[in-house]
């Protein structure tokens, strides 16, 4: 019974502590599949935990496939799972392919790609 | 690795098919972009290092007993590719009694992976340990070894023109359960009808009497609609933050006697189980009802719950990562 409460009592510390996981993304903006009236400045996206920005990326390619300049990618200074890229020029529109590839804090690597589309 | 369910229904003689780098993802089940999670009726296609404390079944089986599961399966990994498990079950069956299943050891190897296609294939071997469980709760006296390969493929590499498609997935499992060929054999030495006058020896027949165990093949496949992945990749999932951790699903499991089972009263037995997987980043809790396929499967609805935890997840640098490893 004691082994059996001091399981338990680990996995709760360890549920509780949230920080070490897979970076799965959470919401982003401009948005998964979603359209805006204008050209975004940056790329953010939320992830589920904090990433490492030294070994994370997020790319941008127009419909054709060419790629969009974009600025090194950094987090959020408040909150680390904000992975943010910004746009080196302003997007025409159309739409736009994002993918990016996160390593969570305790190195666990994740990748994903989503549209959106710039409103004319 | 697992714990499949067991999907002993019919009572049957138990197919036991239970059977400071960056890490690359090998962990949990995933390949690509697509994270398979956790399945009940059949084992998901990767290795990990992982715990499934507890699963409950409730359901009735094919004579009318009504049982009760409670299993937990515990699954290490040895290299990042190469994992192995151990499982059991405690069943509660009335009529019947209470006691173990037998124990279940197993192995597995995750053999390829093909990012783009969100494609993986992996091969492993269970073995349930015969005489180690109760009999009164049908476990059996001879042990069973199951080959199997189990495969998982995302169809998030469909065009943009069926990107609704993209969060499906299937995994699917098929094996073959061998009983154990050294354990069938029993010898009967007959002397009730000697003349010991003619036959010196006492000995006037021999009865070899060879027990014919069935040889099973099960297989199962789930059809997985990934909530996740829609809200990653397709579309964003707007309200509750619940919404995005779901994973509907159907899962088909099903086993039948391909060899030795004349006159030993075995028949494909099976479920069909629609239910609903919730993933968050350090465990997993799924609910399924159990649906007997047909009648020597049951003829009422069951129910089969899990919950997992993702030891890579919780204990990162302890026991969450392979004993050998490059880092």
């Amino acid at each position: 019974m004691k082994r059996a409460l001091l399981l338990t009592a680990s996995l709760s510390f360890a549920l509780s502590s949230a920080a070490m996981a897979h970076a799965v993304l959470v919401k982003a903006v401009p948005p998964v599949g979603g359209t805006v009236s204008a050209s975004p400045t940056d790329i953010k996206i939320t992830f589920s935990e904090g990433v490492e920005p030294r070994f994370s990326k997020i790319a941008v390619t127009s419909a054709d496939g060419h790629p969009v300049e974009t600025g090194a990618a950094g987090v959020d200074p408040s909150n680390h799972a904000i992975l943010i890229v910004p746009l080196k020029t302003t997007l025409q529109p159309g739409s736009y392919k994002v993918n990016w590839h996160a390593v969570s804090v305790d190195t666990h690597a994740t990748q994903g790609n989503f549209s959106f589309t710039v409103k004319p | 690795m697992k714990l499949k369910y067991k999907l002993g229904l019919a009572g049957a003689l138990a197919g036991a098919t239970t059977l400071g780098c960056v890490t690359t993802g090998l962990s949990h089940a995933i390949v690509g972009d697509r994270i398979f999670p956790v399945t009940l009726a059949i084992d998901d296609p990767g290795v990990a290092d992982e715990l499934s404390l507890p699963t409950f079944a409730h359901f009735t089986n094919a004579d009318g007993s009504i049982e009760s599961d409670f299993s937990f399966e515990y699954d290490k990994l040895i290299t990042k590719d190469f994992g192995v498990s151990i499982s059991d079950t405690w069943t509660h069956v009335h009529p019947g009694g209470d006691g173990f299943q037998n124990l279940s050891l197993g192995a597995k190897y995750h053999l390829y992976s093909n990012d783009p296609h969100e494609f993986m294939v992996s091969v492993g071997v269970n073995a349930s340990i015969g005489g180690t469980g109760a009999a009164r709760v049908g476990a059996v006296n001879f042990s069973t070894i199951t080959p199997a390969v189990f495969f998982g493929k995302g169809f998030g590499d469909l065009p943009d023109s069926l990107m609704w498609l993209k969060p499906v997935a299937i995994t699917g499992e098929i094996g073959v359960g061998f009983p154990d060929p050294w354990n069938h054999t029993n010898v009967n030495v007959d002397t009730t009808s000697c003349d010991v006058t003619t036959v010196p020896s006492g000995i006037c027949g021999v009865d070899i009497n060879v027990d014919h165990h069935p040889v099973f093949l099960n297989w199962g496949l789930t059809f997985q609609y990934s909530l996740p992945y829609l809200n990653a990749h397709v579309r964003q999932i707007d309200g509750p933050d619940f919404l995005r951790h779901l994973t509907p699903l159907v899962e088909v499991a099903i086993q039948s006697p391909i060899a030795n089972f004349a006159g030993a009263g075995a028949r494909t037995t099976g479920t069909v189980n629609p239910g609903i997987i919730y993933s968050a980043d350090t465990y997993q809790i799924a609910v399924e009802a159990m649906v007997p396929v047909n009648k020597a499967s049951g003829k009422h609805l069951g129910v089969i719950a899990q919950l997992h935890f993702f030891l890579d997840d919780i204990f990162p640098d302890s026991i969450g990562k392979p004993l050998f490893s490059e880092h």
